[in-house]
């Protein structure tokens, strides 16, 4: 089933193009990834399919859903989460309050009584149950990225967009996100992902969707696109190696 | 010390429970004080649930003060009511409505605009009172009080109000909705991402915040029996708001009601050693916590990270 | 009628002249700082005081004694910025609010000291050609607004030359993006102290040229201010021609509503204007978005 539908998507912002007629589609339990040059609009794609920009034009649907144009908030609770590149938490409040902002507002009728149990298995499942009453500014990056996945988590997404979630982490903690990502393909979330780390795209996605200046220029399994000549110069430099 | 700042709930019981034998024990004059600082504490929290915890800082709060004041001053003086709890609170009612029809385009505004919009709403009001004939302009309104005159009542009705109005806005700060205003003061973006309904909670916080100052209003225009634009509009009590959180520690429970003890103090002192200029003390004040003491006396204790702050860490 | 209206203008453009001036210094230290500094209007009373003190103690005509005015209230300009502004303020996404809670304590500092060095009496400052009058075809035109004009005049082509010297530039850089600014050499703690001390050199020569064809107290500081932040709102933050042309509406409005509607309407206008403004385009009539440094 094709949970998410992107087609002709176009944003100008005044007279800088920054996305130009993007069209894919995502089917139900894949893991995507998005991967191109920086500046080329990844995170402007980010930003239409989760309702801060509106597109100039084009449409969005989830779930057979027109969701063009919905806000952020309505966006989230129709179930799609989102990570950011520097990750963007509450850094006033603890961790565990950090995931029940998440399980409060964006769950989708979610009990307070219940809201509780499902933070605690969250943080369980994400290795942050021994910190969670730390303050949030008190976490390693890797943590934050952590605790801003379980924060997404906890809004019950059925689609995950994530930004970069392993820029600037060690291979040790690489792994890791890793392992966490598949745990969280079979929880049945399907995953829409930005990366840079090659090694993490072409081990997790089962396709890949490569954008250049705006543009969709290839799409396919992660070996297709890796061999795609347009890829490589636009993005890759040399043949990758499998 | 630090322990027992984790239950600021008792300590604040503990500080109204020894208020309740002041008439008795104090002269009129201190009662008096007393009971303008247990406004202040009232109004003061009211500053720090808007500002300090859904960070949206107002700059013009005496509106609120004034609207509550004249609802029922003008209430009293038409002869609409004169039953004194119900005007009390159909003056925190006005003020939440006034709050939440601005509240919708004013808090669209940039957090500057919005703070700066504020004070130029409250100067607007003052003037716009002073000038009209239906507030009896420049003459200001003598709100009648039932005779013989004695201080109980007011103190007790004022003791009343601050106990379940900061009670509320405890529970207020710590349920759902204050996570809510934290998530927003935080950061708004990811706040709407995880599904807060950010402008619908901004104006409620306005609203509610609002709510408490004008019904504190409305109890003054009974306790002082006078009401004049200059007074209740005054951009002074705007100032004392700030100071009074700032000092105390703002985004804390418990710095509002030092921060209030405190500047009232220091005005009463301003006025005896300086007489005219006794502001000065006042500034002098503002100045130094905010390049010295940005956390406020309780944000030292609490070391909590959760204030508002655009002001170094000491 | 038509002088009449003739007359309403020329003191609208009187007073919005000083108005504009006021605006400009603030609009600077904003452009450059992001800080707004709404203790700038009792800066410029503060001059205004000064250069009383010299005229009543020493007889010295107000214009002279600029020359030790402009210096001394750079000087403290410069200081207020070091010691007080920059050390305080941290966290960009909020500074601008935090120095305006900062600077209206310094506001509120200057104003109760006023009142306590000269006493919140109205003062004026009288000099031999302050009722010398010329009338031009029925209007009257007043000698030392005449002056205020013209010094308004020679100011604003000073701020424009000096945008063109090396300083200058660097200040014009940083407005428009301090980061790059830094990154080609310019020393912005440095000019960022310049540029407050400018400002509180200019809002010193506006506050005395005030004072010249106002009475004066104390608290006309804190008036001042908040006509001089609606100017600048109106203008658009961070643009000079903006903070002229708002000067000149304001001006024109209140003289307008002062004829019309009644004196004590006078002070509502920029209020109203203030508001009007942020609830339909906040960005000044001349502004863009400004962005916050990192």
């Amino acid at each position: 089933m094709v949970i998410l539908e992107v087609r002709g998507l176009t944003k100008f912002f005044g007279g800088l193009q920054a996305l130009d007629n993007v069209s894919f589609k995502i089917n139900e339990g894949e893991i995507v990834g998005l991967i191109g040059p920086n500046g080329a609009g990844k995170t402007t794609l980010f930003n239409l399919i989760t309702g801060f920009y509106s597109p100039t034009s084009g449409t969005i649907k989830f779930k057979d859903k027109d969701i063009t144009g919905l806000s952020p908030q309505r966006i989230c609770k129709m179930g799609i989460g989102r990570t950011f590149q520097t990750p963007r938490l509450f850094y006033s409040m603890t961790v565990f309050q950090n995931v029940k902002v998440g399980a409060l507002f964006g769950g989708r009728g979610k009990l307070k009584a219940g809201a509780d149990e499902w933070c605690l298995q969250i943080l369980k499942m994400l290795g942050l149950y021994d910190k969670r009453d730390r303050n949030a500014d008190k976490l390693t990056l890797a943590e934050r990225r952590r605790l801003e996945l379980a924060r997404a988590l906890a809004t019950g997404p059925e689609l995950l967009l994530l930004d970069e979630t392993m820029a600037g982490l060690n291979p040790v903690e690489t792994q890791e996100a890793l392992e966490y990502i598949k745990q969280i393909r079979n929880m049945g979330i399907t995953i829409l992902m930005v990366e840079h780390v090659m090694k993490v795209i072409m081990s997790l996605s089962d396709r890949v969707i490569v954008i250049s200046y705006g543009k969709k220029i290839a799409e396919g399994s992660p070996e297709e696109v890796s061999n795609d000549k347009k890829v490589i110069d636009a993005y890759l430099g040399t043949e990758l190696v499998a | 010390m630090i322990c027992a700042l984790k239950r600021p709930l008792i300590y604040y019981l503990l500080i109204f429970l020894c208020f309740i034998p002041t008439p008795y024990l104090a002269p009129a004059g201190i009662t008096a004080f007393i009971i303008l600082m247990i406004m202040y504490m009232v109004m003061s929290e009211s500053w720090n649930l808007l500002g300090g915890y859904l960070g949206d800082l107002s700059f013009g709060h005496a509106v609120f003060f004034g609207i509550g004041a004249y609802t029922v001053a003008l209430l009293e003086h038409y002869g609409i009511s004169n039953i004194q709890p119900f005007n009390i609170l159909l003056a925190g009612i006005s003020s939440m409505g006034l709050a939440a029809l601005i509240g919708y385009p004013f808090l669209r505004l940039k957090g500057f605009y919005f703070a700066i919009g504020t004070l130029g709403l409250s100067e607007i009001f003052r003037l716009l009172f002073r000038n009209s004939d239906i507030t009896l302009g420049p003459k200001g309104i003598m709100v009648p009080v039932p005779l013989p005159y004695t201080i109980y009542p007011y103190f007790y009705g004022i003791l009343g109000i601050a106990i379940g109005s900061i009670f509320i806005i405890y529970l207020i700060e710590n349920s759902k909705l204050g996570l809510a205003f934290l998530s927003i003061k935080d950061d708004i973006d990811a706040a709407r991402m995880v599904g807060v309904r950010t402008t619908a909670y901004r104006i409620l916080g306005f609203s509610l915040s609002a709510f408490f100052v004008g019904i504190v209003g409305g109890f003054f225009a009974y306790f002082n029996s006078y009401v004049h634009p200059d007074g209740v509009f005054s951009m002074l009590i705007s100032f004392e708001l700030i100071l009074m959180v700032y000092f105390g520690g703002v985004g804390t429970f418990l710095g509002p009601l030092l921060g209030a003890a405190v500047v009232l103090f220091a005005e009463e002192l301003g006025r005896v050693l300086i007489q005219q200029g006794y502001l000065l003390l006042l500034s002098i004040m503002l100045i130094l916590t905010f390049v010295f003491m940005p956390s406020g006396v309780i944000g030292i204790f609490t070391r909590r990270e959760s204030l508002i702050n655009p002001f170094k860490r000491s | 009628m038509m002088t009449t209206l003739l007359q309403l203008a020329l003191n609208g453009v009187l007073e919005g002249a000083v108005y504009g001036l006021l605006a400009l210094g603030l609009t600077l230290v904003f452009g450059v700082m992001r800080i707004m500094n709404i203790s700038h209007g009792d800066f410029g009373i503060f001059g205004a005081y000064i250069s009383y003190w010299f005229l009543v103690k020493f007889g010295v005509d107000p214009f002279i004694s600029l020359t030790i005015i402009v210096p001394l209230l750079f000087l403290l300009g410069l200081l207020v910025q070091r010691v007080l502004i920059s050390p305080a303020i941290s966290d960009p996404s909020l500074q601008v609010q935090a120095s305006v809670m900062i600077t209206w304590g310094l506001a509120l500092l200057i104003s109760n000291g006023e009142i306590i060095l000269w006493s919140p009496d109205y003062r004026s400052i009288i000099v031999p050609y302050s009722y010398v009058s010329f009338y031009l075809s029925g209007i009257v035109i007043n000698l030392p607004r005449v002056l205020v004009l013209l010094s308004a005049v020679l100011i604003t082509g000073f701020y424009v030359l000096f945008l063109r010297t090396k300083v200058g530039k660097a200040i014009s850089a940083c407005t428009q993006d301090r980061e790059a600014a830094v990154l080609m050499g310019v020393n912005f703690n440095k000019l960022a102290g310049i540029t407050f001390g400018i400002s509180t050199a200019t809002a010193a020569i506006s506050g005395m040229l005030f004072a010249l064809t106002h009475t004066l107290y104390p608290a006309l500081g804190f008036q001042l201010n908040l006509k001089a932040l609606t100017v600048m709102v109106f203008g658009g933050i961070g643009s000079m021609s903006g903070a002229l042309i708002g000067g000149l509406v304001l001006g024109m409005a209140e003289s307008i509503v002062s004829f019309f509607i009644g004196a004590t309407y006078k002070d509502l206008v920029s209020f109203l204007l203030l508001v009007a403004i942020l609830l339909t385009k906040p960005t000044g009539i001349r502004g863009k978005e400004f962005f916050l440094p990192r």
